[in-house]
């Protein structure tokens, strides 16, 4: 009140008001009750337009004067007595540069239709404040309809304006950030309905503004009783803790379900209560965690469907931190029991195991292995077990995985084995000693029936002489012809003894290996066979550098029987040749001998080289039927194959070989 | 000419009558003494007067004797300073290459296999009185 006391006029002289409005001819008297109402209207106006932030004015268009209220001048910044002048010098002065062109524009349009309409616009004050003036006013028109004037007043709406303007600065910021949230924003009535809800909530749902403003709390999750009974725990948290959460599956527009996770916390508004909250899109949280579940669960699979007891166990503590299904059933305790032992309370040798559990250095992915330890049951029962054991950091702890396997029925199957082979070599030793007195038994044998059966042999022929030479002239031919025939069995038998003998001999005789001239030693034989058979013609065919690695009393023996075969069976043939050769027969070294003799037929052929066993009668061919299993004897000892050709009155062929290397 | 003595140790009868029948045809004028196993071959050799049982010139020993072997024997003879050099043939029916070490390591003076042929044996059997009688000498011993 006391700046309209102070800023109202005291002076007599008229003011701008009381010009404006005097009207000539009016008397002193009135004028002085008209210049008081006037006054009291003035300050009335002047209150009003001080309180509204406006001013007024009139502005003569005829001759461009304007009249200002006080107040106007208060808004343009300016002395209230210097006012007063051309429109258009306060227009180029005052108005913003800037808006200069368009306010004309607005004014010229003003004119031509003849009618004042509110513009907007930014004054300049002297000072050079920038102010936001509304303006707004009507025209006075002649009797043609044209203006002659125009009352019209400004407010200072720059308070207003820039209030608006931070409101809705503040109203953009808070939408961008509603729909820049990264899931869907919501707010729900105490009914349940959905009340607000930001772009987000829009898209992720894919229903239209419209029809979510027609969406309740439960619309979400149709016949989904596990997301609803979720949803229905969060808001009774809510109620009852001031905030609540919940996991459920949200079901869009197109139908497609999206793991949700959702929050809300209670709100009040104008006196109302509402639920607000956020709603995530966990699609790929649920996805990681269930491939970590799905990941989990076949490890825990495995863990438990291996056959062998797994522990992991703390190194420090030596505590069993896990234990599989396996781990039960070896050991005999629950699972419970397990995990609130140790593991030197399942070992048979406490010791060592506590050792290597506090002991072994951490190196990645070296794995221990114990072949042999003994561990208990909880009946007391020890038991051999292998154990395979990875030792590596967990959380910052030396822990190690233990793979236990029970090998009992291996180890009993190890005693077997090395129990049977005791029995074995036991049984080796009783037998070797067996075969050690047989075969001095034998030799004892041998003894006996070298010496003991030809002693009589010799008396059977000396007595039989012995009668030829003193009684032979008494005896007639025939009789001698008997005593003869004594003799020659006599000396048959002498030799078939000396045979046997040799066939037991060769295969007791200590072999001497050497590199043996073939072709000499077959040479000599030869000579000597046909010195004892002057009459034969008989060529011999022996190939040069024959040599071979064995025994040289053996093979001599061996030459000497299939030379003498040869002899023997080339008796009927004019020409007789023996031939000793070296051929390779399937890549094998292979000696022969062949002769053009009596051959044999091979259907008997599998006999050959038994004992005994004579392919010719004894009439045609005197023999023992033991020099050929001799060969074979002496061959096989040296590792060496022997075997026969032959066809009857065709010759024979006998290979062997004899291993080439010593 | 002194008759040469033979002390023949055999116990085999056959052997004994047809070995008497060789030598008896011998041109070589000898006396056959006949011990029938080696104990009494010992017995004659080193524990008898040699002036009524004179030690021999030639031993024919067989080797499988009754009470003691022909090769202690012979062991024996060849450790007694009086029979250290007298000739000793073993005259065996064995083949056994052990018999033939042993015999030779026990200084044999031959080894003899007795062949089963009547007549190849009388023909070895002169060659060895011609040889150990007449061809060889040997020290004579007190």
């Amino acid at each position: 009140m006391s700046d309209i006391s102070k800023n109202a006029p005291e002076q007599q002289t008229p003011s701008n008001l009381q010009k404006l409005f005097l009207h000539p001819g009016l008397q002193e008297s009135d004028i002085d009750r008209s210049l008081k109402t006037c006054k009291e209207y003035e300050i009335l106006l002047e209150f009003y337009q001080k309180q509204t932030n406006s001013g007024s004015f009139i502005w003569n268009l005829q001759n461009d004067q304007l009249l200002w209220s006080q107040n106007m001048a208060a808004i343009y910044g300016v002395d209230p007595n210097v006012l007063e002048g051309s429109f258009t010098y306060v227009f180029s002065q005052l108005i913003h540069p800037e808006d200069q062109e368009r306010v004309k524009k607005e004014i010229a349009d003003m004119l031509i239709c003849g009618k004042v309409h509110p513009i907007e616009f930014r004054i300049v004050r002297p000072d050079k404040t920038e102010r936001i003036i509304q303006s707004n006013g009507e025209f006075e028109l002649d009797e043609q309809g044209h203006p002659i004037r125009c009352i019209g007043i400004h407010q200072d709406v720059t308070e207003t304006r820039r209030a608006q303007e931070a409101l809705q600065e503040e109203k953009i910021f808070n939408e961008a950030l509603l729909n820049s949230v990264p899931g869907m924003i919501y707010l729900y009535d105490t009914d349940g309905h959905l009340v607000r809800w930001n772009k987000k909530h829009e898209q992720i749902t894919g229903y239209s503004p419209e029809e979510l403003a027609q969406m309740t709390l439960m619309s979400w999750y149709q016949g989904d009783e596990k997301s609803q009974q979720a949803v229905i725990k969060g808001v009774e948290t809510t109620i009852a803790t001031g905030f609540g959460d919940a996991e459920a599956n949200l079901q869009t527009k197109n139908g497609t379900v999206i793991p949700m996770y959702f929050t809300a916390s209670p709100l009040t508004i104008a006196g109302k209560q509402y639920f607000a909250g956020i709603g995530l899109d966990i699609t790929e949280r649920k996805r990681t965690e269930n491939a970590l579940l799905q990941s989990e669960e076949d490890y825990r699979q495995l863990f438990e469907a291996e056959s062998d007891a797994i522990f992991l166990i703390d190194n420090q503590t030596g505590n069993i931190l896990q234990a599989n299904q396996s781990a039960c059933a070896m050991y005999g305790y629950s699972r419970d029991e397990l995990l609130t032992m140790k593991n030197i309370h399942l070992s048979a040798e406490p010791e060592q195991t506590n050792t290597v559990t506090k002991k072994t250095p951490i190196i990645p992915q070296q794995i221990i292995h114990i072949p042999l330890r003994w561990h208990r049951r909880k009946d007391g029962t020890a038991f051999p077990v292998e154990i395979t054991g990875r030792f590596f950091t967990r959380d910052g702890q030396p822990v190690h995985i233990a793979a236990i396997r029970d090998i009992t029925e291996r180890i009993q199957t190890e005693n077997e084995i090395k129990k049977l082979n005791d029995e074995l070599e036991q049984r080796v030793i009783e037998r070797t000693a067996q075969l050690s007195a047989a075969i001095k038994e034998l030799e004892a044998f041998s003894y006996s029936v070298s010496h003991d059966l030809r002693t009589p042999l010799r008396g059977i022929d000396g007595w039989s002489q012995a009668i030829l030479e003193d009684y032979g002239n008494q005896l007639p031919p025939e009789g001698l012809n008997y005593l003869h025939k004594v003799r020659a069995e006599a000396q048959r038998m002498g030799k078939l003894i000396d045979d046997i003998l040799q066939l037991s001999r060769i295969s007791r005789l200590e072999m001497v290996k050497r590199q043996v001239d073939l072709t000499a030693m077959a040479q000599n034989i030869f000579t000597s066979l046909i010195k004892i058979n002057p009459k034969r013609q008989i060529s011999g065919k022996i190939q040069e550098g024959l040599s071979a690695y064995g025994d040289a009393r053996l093979l001599e023996i061996v030459l000497n029987n299939l030379f003498s075969n040869a002899f023997k069976f080339t008796n009927n043939v004019e020409s007789a040749v023996i031939e000793l050769g070296e051929t390779t027969l399937n890549g094998e070294r292979t000696f022969f001998i062949r002769d053009n003799g009596a051959g044999f037929d091979m259907a008997y052929a599998s006999q050959l080289f038994n004992a005994f066993h004579r392919m010719h009668k004894v009439s045609d061919y005197a023999g023992t039927g033991i020099g050929l299993a001799t060969v074979q004897r002496i061959i096989h000892r040296h590792g060496g194959r022997v075997w026969a050709d032959a066809k009857v009155n065709q010759g024979a062929v006998f290979y062997f070989t004899l291993p080439e290397n010593p | 000419m002194t008759p040469k003595i033979i002390l023949l140790v055999e116990d085999n009868p056959s052997d004994i009558e047809l070995t008497r029948r060789i030598i008896s045809k011998s041109k070589i004028s000898n006396q056959m003494i006949v011990k029938e196993d080696g104990q009494e071959a010992l017995d004659y050799l080193l524990h008898s007067d040699h002036d009524s049982n004179p030690l021999p010139d030639l031993i024919l020993l067989d080797l499988k004797l009754p009470r003691v072997h022909g090769l202690e024997v012979l062991r024996q003879l060849r450790a007694n300073s009086h029979t250290r050099y007298l000739p000793v043939v073993i005259l065996s029916t064995s083949i056994e290459e052990q018999d033939m070490i042993q015999g030779y390591e026990l200084y044999a003076n031959s080894y003899i296999r007795k062949p089963v042929d009547y007549v190849q044996f009388s023909q070895i059997l002169m060659l060895i009185l011609q040889y150990w009688l007449e061809t060889n000498e040997s020290p004579r011993l007190g």
